[in-house]
């Protein structure tokens, strides 16, 4: 892995760190995202995926480090200023507007967000299509502290595809998901990068590393240790090391994504 | 459309109050719901469709009212009194909201606190004599056009609580308060809407206060900066409902009828039961008189921001 | 120069006062996140116990710390059972947010009540020593404040003692630190919660009983201690202990040299201008150590 740009990079992660106490979180890490293009982040639990995804989308500020998106140095950017710029995440453990309805918690992202709509009455309008496309569309004046966990993490996804971000982080959108859920989701993540988003997974759930992601990087104890595609990687000895001391097996057979 | 019909017989009826009520005290004390109904919906913009505390409103009031009463008293026209003490409300609601809302935690109400302190402690220091209207002013004394004023405010704010409940700005405002990360995530500068409904809600408050000093006969310019000026329209937020269009308004004309039989029969030991009054409410329902109706009515399941947006009354 | 010295000294006095003041109020926050803005109101309760004990039984202030003390721990307690621990399960905003609204409604009702039993008067102790003054190289210094400081010494050793060196005052650390951990560790964090309320309490009430003896107690005095406690909490960095005794000392010497140098009208501008600079500047406090 060469830190640095190439060119054509939508997001460049330049040597990132962060610590807590004396805890190194994220160390050092590099790497780049191409547009349209599906990374995946692998590695055990307190490897540092969740940190990297803070840093990226500025919820926390870096120890040293820089970030550039779409060329522009961003790294002391506010997040909302990132999510105008394009880069808008979900959240691990989910979360949401509770009090608001499940169409006002979109159309707010719809208000915000990159090209955010000319107006209330035309952003309520394309809520409700983002509602349709995730499915939610029959439970829309609900208030969203009363949809169950999978509405939810529709609820997270379609909020953030109603902000029109440019790269989408996820973390952990399957987690918790049964079999058919997960279907659904991989639909609905193959609809936004056919939409031209690009995007960034943390995943545990190897089914869908391999079903989406073109290209994965592997972190373990914060540092960036290996890289290439899924396929490739979860056979490099260091990964599966890494995995193997979790108790997981390091490749699941692949199986289709329907 | 029978809201619309209310609205404007309501609005009507407060137009035509100072020509029909034949006694004084009435428009008096329509005058204060209306004074208090401003108040209350100024600090609501950022306290109720924000969801920050701020704990010195009085600062902004008291502001409003010393500087318009030293103009006009000192031979300023009221408009440009009123003006610049509206400036001079607005200007301090920047300079302790722009290092108090950025931070996460207690800073904002802590600030806020402490600057309606030290402005009252000092202003009683500096001012310690009382302000009077002097003879020829009070020899022209009318209410109405004070009472005017009020309504005119009290419109206007109610006006700006309003568009807070179908604006982009205001859907913000809101999500901000819901969650700052999630409001942050997807492109709502948290800080900025704050910062904006807070100057916002002091230039209000600021205007409150100057027709107040418009109002008074005579009271000391530290009164202006009392806890109770902050105090008072919490509770009527509260009552009423914070975060709705309608609570200053419903929160206003109870708690000024209530203090009326009150303090009449109790004295100061109303202020007890105000407290304890409030602090029920934030514990037990914090959405207010408005929310526990609209529950009876079958509709608590809306949530409050999309539960009916109410016209301005003027 | 003495005049200057002698401002600094005077500072110091009351600025011991405000530290004590506010790390009542820090320990709360740091261990419940929740801001009591009733604080004030506790302080004054403690002076009205040392006023009554001195007036109706000629009991010394100094005695009347360990029974104001005592009340207030009990009254810190009542009021965290009734009132306050209705929030320990709400999100961390909205904790310290309803914990300033019940505090602030609080803080009116303890005023209330208190005009009502005691009347709005002002009311000081006086025993024999009150007007005595220590004078060493042109500055004086009285004596009942100086007892006041040292009292404030004392007071804060024994609670950095507590805490870092027993079992309790370590566990009430280690829940400030993290709840979930301490909960796991087998820590009964619900006693924790309540002891540390009613401890924060008591200090406002030794608090109370030394501004009772250097000052005046009337049921209005509340809130100006309130806020000069948060300013120094500020100062100090929110919920740091050792922090706060010296922020205290600070913002005492830095008003007594502004009262000196712009006029008393004005003192009090200084806490305000140090506060918003604090917050623009260096938010987590001049002398925390984060």
């Amino acid at each position: 892995m060469t830190p640095g740009a190439s060119p054509q990079a939508l997001l460049d992660v330049r040597a990132l760190s962060k610590a807590f106490g004396g805890l190194r979180a994220v160390d050092a890490v590099s790497l780049a995202v191409h547009e349209g293009e599906i990374l995946g982040l692998l590695g055990p639990n307190g490897s540092g995926k969740t940190t990297l995804f803070n840093l990226i989308a500025g919820d926390l500020a870096p120890d040293a480090g820089e970030i550039y998106f779409a060329g522009r140095p961003i790294t002391r950017y506010a997040p909302s200023r990132r999510a105008a710029l394009g880069i808008v995440r979900t959240f691990q453990l989910v979360r949401a507007l509770l009090n608001l309805t499940v169409l006002d918690n979109v159309l707010v992202a719809r208000l915000y967000g990159r090209e955010p709509a000319p107006s209330v009455s035309r952003a309520r309008a394309e809520a409700r299509r983002c509602l349709e496309i995730a499915g939610l569309d029959d439970r829309a004046g609900r208030p969203a502290a009363r949809l169950p966990l999978a509405d939810r993490k529709k609820l997270e996804i379609a909020r953030a595809l109603a902000a029109r971000p440019r790269l989408l982080l996820l973390d952990e959108p399957a987690a918790g998901l049964d079999q058919r859920e997960v279907d659904a989701l991989l639909s609905l993540v193959r609809g936004a990068r056919a939409e031209g988003i690009t995007l960034m997974i943390v995943e545990h759930n190897m089914r869908v590393v391999h079903a989406l992601c073109d290209r994965v990087v592997v972190l373990s104890a914060g540092r960036a240790i290996a890289e290439g595609t899924p396929a490739r990687v979860l056979e490099h000895a260091a990964v599966v090391e890494v995995y193997l001391g979790r108790g997981d097996p390091p490749v699941r057979p692949l199986t289709g994504p329907r | 459309m029978s809201r619309r019909l209310v609205l404007g017989c309501v609005a009507a009826g407060l137009a035509m109050l100072p020509v029909l009520a034949g006694s004084r005290p009435v428009v008096e004390w329509s005058f204060l719901v209306l004074l208090y109904a401003a108040l209350a919906q100024s600090w609501n913009l950022l306290g109720g469709f924000g969801g920050q505390v701020n704990l010195g409103h009085a600062a902004f009031f008291g502001l409003g009212a010393l500087v318009t009463r030293r103009l006009w008293l000192g031979g300023l026209p009221l408009g440009e009194a009123l003006l610049a003490g509206t400036a001079a409300a607005t200007a301090m609601g920047a300079v302790v909201g722009a290092p108090s809302l950025r931070l996460r935690g207690p800073y904002f109400a802590i600030g806020t606190l402490a600057v309606a302190e030290i402005l009252r402690i000092t202003v009683g220091n500096i001012l310690p004599e009382v302000s009077a209207l002097p003879a020829t002013t009070l020899a022209a004394y009318a209410l109405a056009p004070r009472y005017y004023l009020a309504l005119v405010l009290a419109g206007a704010v109610t006006a700006a609580a309003w568009w807070l409940t179908r604006s982009r700005f205001g859907c913000g405002l809101v999500a901000a308060r819901e969650d700052e990360a999630v409001a942050e995530s997807i492109g709502v500068s948290v800080f900025r809407h704050r910062l904006v409904a807070f100057v916002l809600g002091s230039g209000f408050a600021g205007i409150a206060g100057g027709i107040f000093a418009y109002y008074h006969p005579s009271f000391y310019p530290s009164f202006a900066f009392n806890p109770l000026w902050t105090f008072d329209p919490l509770v009527i937020a509260y009552l009423g409902g914070a975060g709705t269009v309608e609570g200053p308004w419903v929160g206003a004309v109870v708690y000024l009828a209530l203090r009326e039989a009150l303090a009449l029969r109790l004295g100061e030991l109303h202020l007890l039961i105000f407290g304890a009054c409030f602090i029920a409410v934030v514990v037990a329902l914090p959405g207010g008189v408005v929310q526990a109706l609209r529950g009876l009515g079958g509709r608590a399941a809306r949530p409050r921001r999309a539960a009916g947006s109410q016209a301005t009354p003027v | 120069m003495t005049i200057l010295a002698q401002n600094t000294v005077f500072g110091l006095l009351i600025g011991a006062l405000y530290g004590l003041a506010a790390v009542g109020l820090s320990l709360v926050f740091g261990v419940l996140k929740m801001l009591n803005v009733a604080h004030g109101e506790l302080i004054m309760l403690g002076g009205y116990v040392t006023f009554w004990l001195f007036t109706l039984w000629r009991i010394d202030p100094f005695l009347s710390l360990l029974p104001s003390a005592l009340a207030l721990f009990l009254v810190g307690c009542l009021l965290y059972k009734v009132l306050f621990s209705r929030l320990l399960h709400a999100p961390e905003e909205t904790k310290v947010k309803n914990s300033i609204l019940i505090g602030f409604g609080l803080a009116l009702i303890l005023q209330t009540i208190a005009i009502q039993a005691w009347t709005a008067d002002e009311r000081a102790v006086s025993p024999g020593y009150a007007g005595a003054v220590l004078a060493a190289g042109g500055i004086a210094v009285p004596l009942s404040r100086l007892g006041a400081l040292a009292v404030a010494f004392l007071a804060l050793g024994g609670l950095h003692v507590f805490l870092h060196r027993t079992y309790p005052g370590k566990a009430i650390r280690a829940t400030a630190e993290d709840v979930e951990a301490a909960s796991l560790a087998g820590i009964p964090v619900p006693v924790i919660f309540l002891a540390a309320f009613g401890l924060g309490s008591a200090l406002a009430g030794i608090a109370g009983t030394l501004v009772g003896l250097t000052d005046a107690v009337s049921p209005a005095i509340g809130l100006g201690w309130t806020l000069k406690a948060l300013i120094v909490v500020v100062l100090g960095g929110l919920g740091s202990i050792s922090g706060t005794f010296v922020a205290g000392l600070f913002l005492g010497v830095a008003e007594s040299m502004s009262g000196f140098f712009l006029g008393n009208a004005y003192r009090e501008i200084v806490g305000l201008m140090l506060f918003l600079l604090v917050l623009g500047v260096r938010p987590q406090g001049l002398f925390a150590r984060r």
